[in-house]
């Protein structure tokens, strides 16, 4: 345990537990975009900056990843911390200058004006919460970031021979900004950023639409789960 | 972080605004989409609630489950409450005596407290247009005082009130469609939502309460107690019943009518009746009058919805 001042306020935290979930835990709201429960924080997106002052030394730091040290003075809405912080989101802005979310988390920062002349539809704020999930969550490395001339974009990973992509959509559900199209319709699953088609299993029992077929025999392959009996909940016992 | 045997594509944020222990019943539909609505709804949040299940068992003195502010009204009032604490903040904002920032006003009350008896007040918040929310728990019935029926309460349905027997078939009156009034109030947003699709509630309370104006939310609470069904098959019947079209899924924006699901074929209506006592004296003709009913209803709301 190490004591830490945050906002005024002396209070413990663990070895090694991040600014961020310390602040969490004492009702301090600090904003994220990239954070995501099932995976490990990265500190890509900077929205959560926050001033630490340490050895009579101030700087801004990414407090998902900032661990806590004994005697460290945070403060999460100082002139320091809030620069910092409009600073990470016009990086953001520069990205995807047209993506209403990340418009709003501007003027929630105190971007004054967050109008732009870019027509860009462009809504990847380059966060890989999409890679890391497709990694480390469901295992199959299907998408990366890929370089392209309009600076980098979740893409099929190229070091697959073919897609690997089960199109089970955590990339989508995971996305802070609805950049991955993923669209069911007719009994096909359509991921449009990389062009994924998937046909959708059916319950046997129903004929009502479960899952990607692709999906159930990963999870066959991998878990040796039987999914050829395939039911819906409703169907189930 | 912990690595997942078997992973789900999709994962509820864990931060609780409503705490454990209170005293619903096991299995209760109602309670677990209180907990969903106030996850959606986040800190910002006042909540307004008239009396019925919800606000006696998360209430009982000492303790509370509201992990933000709340208020308790009378049975008909809290639309009409809603309305007092909107315009206050709005008032008090303006003179500079409450922290500037949006706060979701919300009231809660069940479908007694909505369709019966509160509908006077929540017609008059609706047209005077305040920005606020109100969510009523469809659980069919006045469930807190002991089962009676509902303008809610479906056709056929046994409750105290509308016991089946020779002469009676069970309620006589067909569900009063209250998603309908609301949107003939001209308000918003109005939506059905169900807690067997959580990610759907939680994405209409949101939308909801980002609304300026009225807006009005329907959520289907299965009642154990009061349908004579398991426990621990509620999230079973909220689902079963969007399958079969009892309780269908729709948004209404701006008029604007948008079925959220639909199925190649709705299920049959016994799978969702047959898990309930409160069906169990319904014959196979008042069935199939019953399951013709609901189909037109669905039929209305594609039409509606492709217009």
């Amino acid at each position: 345990m190490v004591k830490i001042t945050i906002d005024g306020r002396q209070v413990d935290a663990e070895d090694e537990q991040t600014i961020l979930s310390v602040a969490q835990r004492e009702g301090i709201e600090i904003p994220t975009l990239c954070k995501h429960e099932a995976v490990k924080p990265l500190g890509t997106c900077r929205v959560c900056m926050v001033e630490v002052v340490q050895d009579g030394k101030s700087r801004s730091v990414a407090s998902c990843i900032f661990k806590a040290k004994e005697g460290m003075e945070v403060k999460t809405d100082s002139d320091v911390a809030k620069e910092a912080r409009i600073n990470a989101v016009q990086t953001l802005l520069e990205r995807a200058p047209n993506s209403q979310v990340v418009q709003d988390m501007a003027t929630r920062l105190g971007v004054q004006d967050v109008s732009t002349t870019s027509t860009s539809t462009e809504k990847c704020i380059q966060c890989t919460l999409c890679v890391r999930i497709c990694e480390d969550i469901v295992g199959v490395s299907a998408i990366a970031m890929v370089k392209t001339e309009n600076g980098r974009k979740v893409a099929a990973n190229p070091k697959n021979k073919t897609l690997t992509c089960i199109g089970c959509g955590s990339c989508a559900y995971a996305c802070p900004t609805g950049n991955i199209e993923m669209i069911d319709a007719d009994g096909i699953r359509t991921i449009k950023n990389w062009d994924g088609k998937f046909e959708i299993a059916k319950c046997k029992t129903c004929g009502n639409y479960l899952a990607p077929q692709v999906q159930l025999d990963h999870i066959k392959n991998t878990y040796g789960i039987d999914v050829d009996v395939a039911v819906c909940r409703s169907c189930s016992a | 972080m912990e690595k997942y045997g078997l992973y789900t594509p999709r994962v509820a944020p864990q931060k609780e605004y409503f705490a454990a222990g209170h005293r619903a019943c096991v299995g209760c539909g109602e309670m677990l989409a209180v907990r969903l609505v106030c996850k959606a709804l986040g800190k910002e949040t006042i909540v307004i609630n008239s009396t019925g299940c919800i606000e006696i068992v998360s209430s009982l003195f000492p303790d509370t489950s509201w992990e933000v502010p709340w208020m308790h009204t009378l049975f008909e009032n809290s639309a009409a409450v809603a309305s007092g604490v909107e315009s206050a903040i709005k008032v008090m904002q303006r003179k500079g005596k409450y922290a500037d920032g949006k706060v979701n006003v919300v009231a809660m009350g069940g479908d007694g407290a909505t369709l019966d008896i509160g509908m006077q007040a929540l017609s008059g918040a609706m047209e005077r247009g305040h920005d606020f929310v109100y969510v009523c728990y469809d659980n069919e019935a006045y469930m807190n005082t002991g089962i009676q029926r509902s303008s809610a309460t479906p056709y056929g349905a046994m409750t105290t009130t509308s016991p089946p027997g020779k002469k009676s078939i069970g309620q006589q009156t067909w569900k009063k469609d209250m998603p309908a009034i609301a949107v003939a109030h001209n308000i918003p947003y109005v939506a059905t939502a169900s807690p067997a699709y959580p990610f759907d509630l939680m994405e209409k309370v949101k939308k909801a309460a980002a609304t300026k104006g009225p807006a009005y939310l329907q959520i289907f609470s299965p009642c154990p107690t009061g349908w004579r069904s398991a426990g621990e098959i509620s999230v079973k019947l909220a689902r079963l019943a969007v399958e079969t079209g009892a309780f269908p899924l729709y948004e209404v924006e701006n008029g604007k009518y948008n079925l959220t699901m639909d199925f190649e074929k709705l299920r049959p209506i016994t799978d969702y009746m047959k898990p309930q006592g409160r069906y169990r004296h319904l014959t196979e003709s008042d069935i199939v009058l019953i399951e013709k009913k609901l189909h037109e209803q669905v039929q209305e709301l594609r039409d509606k919805s492709s217009r």
